[in-house]
């Protein structure tokens, strides 16, 4: 609601200035009466009275401050351009607690979008005391009404409760990430998400399962390092990443690259890659946590700017837990579950005539077929092996069991995820429509199903 | 001069100031506190010894300052590009507060048009809710540029890039 001039205005009425989609505007003045005015990525508010602003740029307002501890800021309403300019006085640098920390969070959220993480870091955060508030553009009431949204009736208790209840009748991996994803869509309304799982060696997240993205993105393996992006940094700090201004945040780590770059303080480096959609307006990405361990994130996007609430952060961080309590439990069971040996069984006549041929490349694992990328890493190995088998003992059906412990798969010892990479696999061999086809025949238990005729090439040093 | 696809510009240094990109102004009151504004052009005279920076009028009020208060009193601009947010900061004391003549509307109307078309490409803000921001009593405040700026967020944010025209 618009206000007067008369009302008086505290932080607390200012909410939608702090979300970094508009740059907040700092004036300072030096001991000399030298203005400064530059331009901030963003403000934090801390209580009613205060805000603080994250100074690693700041080094001109930041004396001034010091000198003079004045300021002056103009912060904008995000969604109406309402314009506020705040009084304030310099009140303490914090180098720790809850403020720096919720600051050091966002440096180090840009920081992971430039690869960055080891330069750009928050030294200190300076907590001003705001003095007056005043409104200097206002927006009359029936222009607020005209542009906002209509209410909706928005996703409650009632639709996790059941989305919950869904994942709870999962009886395997499969199903339980295919549930995962359509069940935001449908029940919660997350029309764009993914869920990612950590890899055998803790350092790189991969897709598993998508929702919403065009054919390109469908179950297309995408690796995310630990570390970069909204994803990234959910999993580094095991808490959800609320980002409501990516477009305005890569432009700001855009500049920041560009300028470390000139001082040949890093290197030039590739802008790190966004998953997901094009252009997101905004991304959460909240981590997936079982017994203490990170196994997952959930991500979920928008095009537009600012989507997603805290509320939102909270409804997915019960499906993120369930989610992953579930995964643990099943990949528990899997492991117990099935014999080593299993009766080989006859190898069908494939019922296709045209040839697969299938390349595979050692120095990673990267399987094409008939020239089209598949699949790398463990699972590209998995999938060569359980090929070769079936080519030179005409075997059919495995268990879980047995194929973790072929050494060719060069799976880690503490945290193989082997069921993870194999539902991987699956899915991307159902994406593609493949003749080849992983089919579940119980549990810790599939078959390899071949309907083609195939041809294997080795590429690299043991093919020779 | 734009970037290749047409949007943000290529412009470094003070000409930045005359390109349509964000312009915001701090001023100095009486007692030396500061007070932040936004501007809504610029124009470089003398080969950027000078400028004309358009300003809202009740900014000047606010400062409270006599007639002619502001003559001799420093004042700094700084323009961000919409698209790169290169940024660049002149500062200099007030040589002059006047209304608005023919060409100020003049280059009032094309900066708003360069930095709203930009604003609406880059960041898909509708321009009915940047035109809310213009106000409408403006005067222009001239000043001497003496110091010049690289404001570009980063690590030379604050680097002196000439002094005065240069």
């Amino acid at each position: 609601m618009s206000r007067g001039p008369s009302d008086e205005l505290t932080i607390g009425d200012l909410e939608r200035c702090f979300n970094g989609l508009v740059p907040v505007v700092i004036a300072t003045v030096s001991a000399d009466g030298v203005p400064n005015v530059t331009y901030l990525s963003r403000a934090h508010p801390v209580d009613d009275e205060r805000i603080a602003i994250s100074n690693q740029f700041l080094s001109k307002s930041s004396r001034n401050l010091a000198e003079n501890p004045v300021a002056s800021l103009l912060l904008m309403q995000s969604d109406t351009h309402e314009n506020y300019r705040l009084t304030a006085v310099y009140e303490r640098t914090e180098r720790r607690g809850p403020t720096f920390d919720r600051l050091r969070n966002d440096l180090s959220m840009i920081a992971a979008l430039t690869g960055m993480q080891g330069v750009f870091k928050l030294s200190s955060a300076d907590v001003l005391r705001v003095l007056e508030v005043e409104q200097t553009v206002y927006v009359s009431d029936d222009e607020l009404a005209a542009s906002a949204p209509a209410p909706g009736d928005g996703p409650g208790p009632a639709q996790l409760g059941e989305l919950c209840a869904r994942l709870s009748r999962c009886a395997d991996l499969d199903s339980l990430v295919r549930i995962t994803v359509d069940g935001l869509a449908e029940l919660l309304g997350y029309e764009h998400s993914q869920l990612l799982l950590l890899d055998e060696d803790g350092t790189r997240l991969f897709t598993i399962a998508s929702h919403g993205y065009d054919a390109a993105g469908i179950g297309a393996e995408v690796e995310v390092g630990v570390g970069v992006g909204a994803v990234g940094a959910a999993a580094v700090h095991c808490t959800p990443i609320l980002v409501g201004n990516v477009g305005q945040m890569t432009k700001y780590t855009r500049s920041i690259r560009r300028s470390f770059e000139q001082t040949g303080d890093v290197g030039p480096g590739h802008e790190v890659p966004m998953v997901g959609l094009a252009r997101p307006g905004s991304q959460l990405a909240v981590p997936a946590l079982a017994l203490g361990q990170l196994v997952g994130v959930v991500l979920v996007e928008h095009p537009d700017d600012e989507r997603f609430m805290l509320s939102d952060a909270a409804m997915l961080t019960v499906v993120a837990s369930i989610v992953a309590s579930t995964l643990q439990t099943l990949r528990a069971e899997v492991r117990n579950a099935g014999a080593f040996a299993v009766t080989p069984t006859s190898r069908p006549a494939p019922t296709g005539t045209a040839e697969v041929r299938i390349r595979h490349f050692v120095v990673d694992g990267s399987t094409f077929l008939d020239g089209e990328y598949l699949i790398k890493g463990v699972a590209g190995r998995l999938l060569w092996s359980l090929l070769r088998q079936h080519r030179e003992e005409g075997r059919t059906a495995f268990t879980n069991r047995e194929v973790r412990l072929d050494p060719s798969l060069d799976l880690p010892d503490f945290r193989d995820n082997f069921e993870s990479r194999l539902i991987l696999l699956k899915r991307r061999l159902d994406e593609r429509a493949s003749p080849i086809r992983i089919e579940k025949t119980g549990r810790g238990r599939f078959d390899v199903v071949v309907d083609a005729p195939f041809r294997l090439e080795l590429m690299g040093a043991e093919a020779g | 001069m734009s970037t290749p696809d047409g949007l943000g510009s290529t412009t470094t240094g003070l000409p930045l100031l005359e390109t349509g990109c964000g312009l915001i102004v701090g001023f100095v009151r009486p007692d030396g506190a500061p007070l932040a504004g936004r501007a809504w052009g610029v124009t470089l005279l003398d080969g950027g010894g000078r400028a004309r920076v358009i300003i809202e009028a009740a900014d000047v009020a606010a400062l409270g300052y006599p007639p002619d208060g502001l003559l001799g009193v420093w004042f700094a601009v700084t323009g961000g590009d919409v698209k790169t947010l290169a940024t660049v900061q002149a500062k200099g004391p007030v040589t002059a507060v006047d209304s608005m003549t023919a060409s100020d509307r003049t280059n009032l109307a094309a900066h708003c048009e360069a930095f709203f078309s930009n604003v609406e490409v880059v960041d898909m803000r509708p321009r009915h809710l940047m035109e809310r921001l213009v106000p409408h009593d403006l005067l222009v405040v001239e000043l001497d540029v003496v110091e010049v700026y690289d404001q570009t967020p980063g690590p030379n944010a604050g680097t002196p890039l000439a002094d005065g025209a240069a």
